[in-house]
């Protein structure tokens, strides 16, 4: 029972430690690849931000575009587009060399010479657009930034024609209006409302200040947040989107920590559950064992006294044929020899069943002195007709000094089981070999035989009480499967023990040792 | 006559012809009338001089035709400073606005702290309940991201924006802004372009914690409103004053043209922005209220006149959209001067109600100096200059016969003695807020 509970937490733990160990590595491991899959989460996500910034800068184009065509169209009107259009400030023709044209020859509007004021850094040094590589202008045209106080200042040119041999159309631009219309484009609940508390996503301006933000977590120094960048370009250069949040917060992520509690909670709750069912079934099987074995006692007690008396009688018939003169009453000779063979082969059946009932008490060997090999060759007799009638050659290997301290019955016990296990498993062996040796105290007998020995799987169970195994040689053999635990047994309390040895030429080569103190000499 | 080329004399003719034409055909009932006129009806013979030009936009009383309908954004200011009876006098007086508008009008309600929010997207105003109890929910957040906040609003009146409505953003604050563009250039700018596309934004500034120069340069660069509210308990009373006042608009998109006569020079535009080229001088108004004068007033040079001489000074036109039948309607007018050399004849010719604007206009503009010195910390400057003000603003209201100057004589005189106490920032508000008013002629 103690040692089934053992087994069990057993069972539980190296398990529980494995998985611990292993979730701890697996921590590490997968937190590196959870925070790079956080980041392509996050990353993904960021994109259509950023594409919304990229569309709304294209249309801001476009829209501009169109302006700067329709007053290519309407020279004259060009300074009442101004007026009217939100997004733009002032409207000026550049030549090829950098200088501001005025229409029809009419004079600068005052709106205008304050745009030539704020511009005269970059006008007045008769700037024009770069040119491209290609030496061709894009004829979506282009931005240009400037300074002036508080800001910066934006421009939109775009090219007459590919070269700009007719100049340019430049537009002051009015930024803060094109910032507005980016602020309603992008306000979108980009995040739900869990995550407004674990999220942080902010556009970054040119000055590296907050101009807009989504969510309010905020990460502590020593935090680690996934962090993902994106930077603009065009009218928004310099301008940068960044996404925080902490990892456990990344929709769709695997939390290492979840997973390993989880898997540990699984595991505990299989092995709780298996244990639960192993230790049922072990005391049920205990119980049921304990219930046949007494049963068992029982039956055998009060089989033990007709038995007896029938050995008797088959004995007291022997002695009355011995009396007869030879080669008379074969055939009564024959049978009463069965009645008493199989007389003892039923003693010592009930005697195990007896010894095993007993053995939880702790018994005691009877010590007596005597001769192990004698008692060895009283025990074997009893068999000698059985063996020769089945064609087993019993031989005989002894080798312990005369007189010894030990319990004659229990070596009896002992070495009957064996042989009687020879008997019924070995008998294609043909031979079976009884040795005997002595040292330092310990007398140690060894039954060998031809037979097929045991089955590997078998090995460790053999010497358990019930236990039986079923091979084509075992099949049809009977047997309740005490023998050798009682030899185990009573080996143990006899201060020795048993054990199985396959035999070095085939075979099985059982054996078991007691204690066995040898008398002084002088004595 | 003799200064005048004969260039110049044919090309008064032509334009005279010209303007008289356009105000017969253009004489019939209209949603704005024009007031022109100078200072003062009759000047010195003699050398080219300086005169002012008033412009005047009158909204005809509106007749029992539907009002406009009112496309409106309001955005609050939610920041921590808001926490408390600000807030909740805030949303009160939300929610008593809203309760206001009809069912055609259009809402918004936009909240900001560090971020800015829509609450209530652009709906009709048919579910009033829903709206203000979406209000009541505000809370308390953090910094105060006006741009987005404003962008936002006008994001959502953009959404059904028309000409033929009153497209308004209604933008309370209590606090600096402090995320996103966030100097009185920038937010006017901002105000500026929404202006352009009819947007204006009315800017109540609450307490006296906020930017009076970014609130008020983002109402006058959008022809909103302002109102420096040190109260919430005022909050109701200016929300009711703004609402009513955006029911009462005669007519929107306002385009003003002035083309002065050959010789007449336009020098400056006193007290609202506009551009100059030449000899035109053009300006846009989103709105003219009912029964309320808007104008402007523009410096001018005229040229040397003799004794008897009629001079044309300029014609202004009005483009604008009349909400009532909403259709584009334009009223123009013909200012005019004589030069005479006797001057009690001159100084009789005074026109008042012109003359009475014009030295208000000049105070202002003193006004906004000795705020400006002040700001340098150069207090005592800024003393002499409104203690000067008083007088002349003293001087001129007796002549004048003004309550108006006479009252603005007794603010110049409070801003004097509060230019060192520790009321100032609050004494600065009322500044801005009361120049606002006068460039402005705001209802309320």
């Amino acid at each position: 029972m103690k040692r089934t509970t053992a087994l069990a937490s057993l069972m539980v733990l190296i398990p529980l430690v494995a998985v611990l160990v292993l979730g701890v590595w697996q921590i590490n491991v997968d937190e590196g690849k959870a925070r790079m899959r956080a980041s392509a989460i996050l990353a993904d996500r960021l994109m259509v931000l950023e594409q919304l910034s990229t569309q709304a800068q294209a249309q801001w184009q476009q829209k501009l575009l169109e302006i700067t065509q329709k007053a290519r169209a309407n020279p004259d009107q060009i300074h009442q587009q101004a007026e009217a259009e939100p997004w733009v400030r002032a409207l000026v023709g550049l030549d090829p060399k950098g200088r501001i044209e005025i229409p029809n020859g009419r004079p600068a509007s005052v709106k205008e010479q304050e745009f030539f004021v704020r511009s005269a850094n970059l006008l007045s040094a008769s700037w024009v657009p770069t040119v491209p590589e290609s030496g061709r202008y894009d004829p979506r045209g282009g931005w240009q930034e400037f300074y002036w106080h508080d800001g910066v200042q934006l421009l939109y040119w775009l090219p007459r024609d590919p070269l700009a041999s007719k100049g340019f159309i430049v537009l002051e631009v009015e930024r803060n209006a094109l910032l507005a219309d980016l602020v309603a484009r992008l306000s979108r609940a980009w995040l739900s409302s869990e995550e407004q508390t674990q999220h942080y996503i902010a556009l970054y301006d040119d000055q590296n200040k907050v101009f807009l933000s989504w969510g309010r977590a905020t990460f502590a120094e020593d935090s680690r947040p996934i962090v993902v960048n994106s930077n603009l370009s065009a009218a928004l250069r310099g301008w940068s989107f960044e996404w925080k949040a902490g990892l456990e917060a990344i929709n769709d992520q695997f939390d290492p920590r979840l997973w390993l509690g989880l898997g540990i909670g699984l595991i505990v709750a299989v092995f709780v559950w298996v244990f639960m069912l192993l230790r049922n079934s072990i005391s049920k099987q205990l119980q049921e064992a304990g219930q046949r074995v007494s049963f068992v006692n029982q039956v055998s007690h009060e089989l033990k006294t007709p038995l007896t008396n029938i050995r008797l009688y088959a004995e007291l018939l022997e002695s009355r044929f011995a009396k007869e003169p030879a080669g008379t009453l074969v055939k009564e000779r024959e049978y009463s020899a069965i009645i008493l063979r199989e007389g003892r082969k039923l003693s010592r059946l009930i005697h195990n069943v007896l010894t095993f009932g007993r053995r939880q008490k702790a018994d005691k060997p009877n010590l007596r002195e005597g001769i192990i090999d004698d008692a060895v060759r009283l025990s074997a007799e009893s068999f000698a007709a059985s063996f020769y009638e089945k064609g087993l050659d019993l031989s005989f290997k002894l080798a312990c000094p005369g007189g010894c301290i030990f319990d004659a019955d229990w070596l009896d016990q002992m070495l009957g089981n064996l042989l009687s296990n020879a008997e019924k498993y070995a008998r294609d062996g043909h031979s079976v070999e009884l040795a005997s040796v002595y040292k330092d105290g310990t007398a140690t007998v060894t039954v060998s035989d031809r037979g097929p020995g045991l089955p590997p799987h078998a090995l460790s169970k053999a010497f358990l009480p019930f236990e039986r195994f079923h091979t084509r040689h075992t099949d049809g053999v009977g047997g309740a499967g005490l023998g050798l635990a009682i030899v185990r047994d009573l080996a143990r309390a006899h201060g020795g023990d048993a054990g199985y040895l396959a035999n070095p030429g085939g075979g099985a080569r059982f054996w078991f040792s007691l204690r066995a103190d040898e008398v002084s000499k002088e004595a | 006559m003799n200064t005048m080329t004969n260039r110049n004399r044919l090309g008064m003719s032509i334009f005279v012809l010209v303007f008289l034409f356009g105000s017969l055909a253009l004489a019939s009932a209209q949603a704005v009338k024009l007031d022109i006129g100078l200072d003062q009806a009759q000047v010195l013979a003699g050398p080219a001089q300086k005169v002012y030009l008033k412009v005047g936009l009158v909204g005809q009383e509106l007749t029992s035709v539907q009002r406009p309908i009112i496309n409106v954004a309001i955005v609050l200011d939610r920041s921590g400073s808001m926490e408390g009876d600000k807030l909740r006098r805030a949303k009160q007086a939300a929610s008593y606005a809203v309760s206001l508008l009809s069912p055609r009008d259009i809402v918004s309600v936009i909240v900001y702290d560090d971020q800015a929010e829509v609450l209530v997207p652009a709906t009709r105003a048919s579910n009033i309940s829903s709206i203000q109890s979406q209000i009541e929910g505000i809370r308390t957040g953090g910094a105060t991201a006006l741009f987005a906040g404003v962008s936002l609003g006008a994001g959502e009146v953009r959404k059904f924006i028309s000409r033929n409505q009153v497209n308004r953003v209604v933008l309370l604050s209590d606090g600096i802004a402090n995320v996103g563009p966030d100097s009185p250039n920038a937010l006017g700018d901002l105000g500026a372009s929404l202006r352009k596309e009819g947007i204006s934004v009315t800017t109540i500034g609450l307490g006296t914690g906020y930017n009076e120069d970014l609130m008020v340069k983002l109402a006058a660069k959008s022809d909103g409103n302002h109102s420096f509210v040190e109260q919430p308990s005022d909050l109701v009373r200016i929300f009711d004053a703004e609402f009513k006042d955006a029911m009462a608009i005669a007519a929107t998109d306002i385009n003003i043209i002035i083309e002065c006569a050959p010789g007449v020079r336009p020098i400056r535009l006193m007290n609202r922005d506009g551009d100059i080229r030449d000899r035109e001088v053009r300006l846009q108004l989103n709105q003219v209220l009912s029964s309320q004068e808007k104008y402007v007033l523009i410096e001018l040079e005229i040229p040397a006149g003799s004794n008897g001489q009629n001079l044309v000074v300029a014609n202004a036109r009005a483009e604008y959209l009349n909400v009532s039948n909403q259709k584009r309607e334009s009223s123009s007018q013909v200012g005019r001067v004589s030069f005479s050399a006797d001057r009690q004849k001159i100084s009789s010719s005074v026109n008042k109600p012109v003359k009475e604007q014009v030295v208000l206009q000049l105070a202002t503009e003193a006004n906004e100096r000795a705020l400006q010195l002040r700001d340098e910390g150069k207090t005592d400057e800024a003393r002499k200059i409104l203690e000067s003000n008083v007088v002349e603003l003293q001087q001129a209201a007796a002549e004048l016969n003004s309550p108006a100057l006479q009252d603005y004589a007794r603010s110049n005189e409070g801003a004097a003695a509060s230019l060192d106490n520790e009321d100032w920032d609050s004494q600065r508000k009322t500044m801005r807020e009361q120049q606002n008013r006068n460039r402005s002629q705001q209802s309320y």
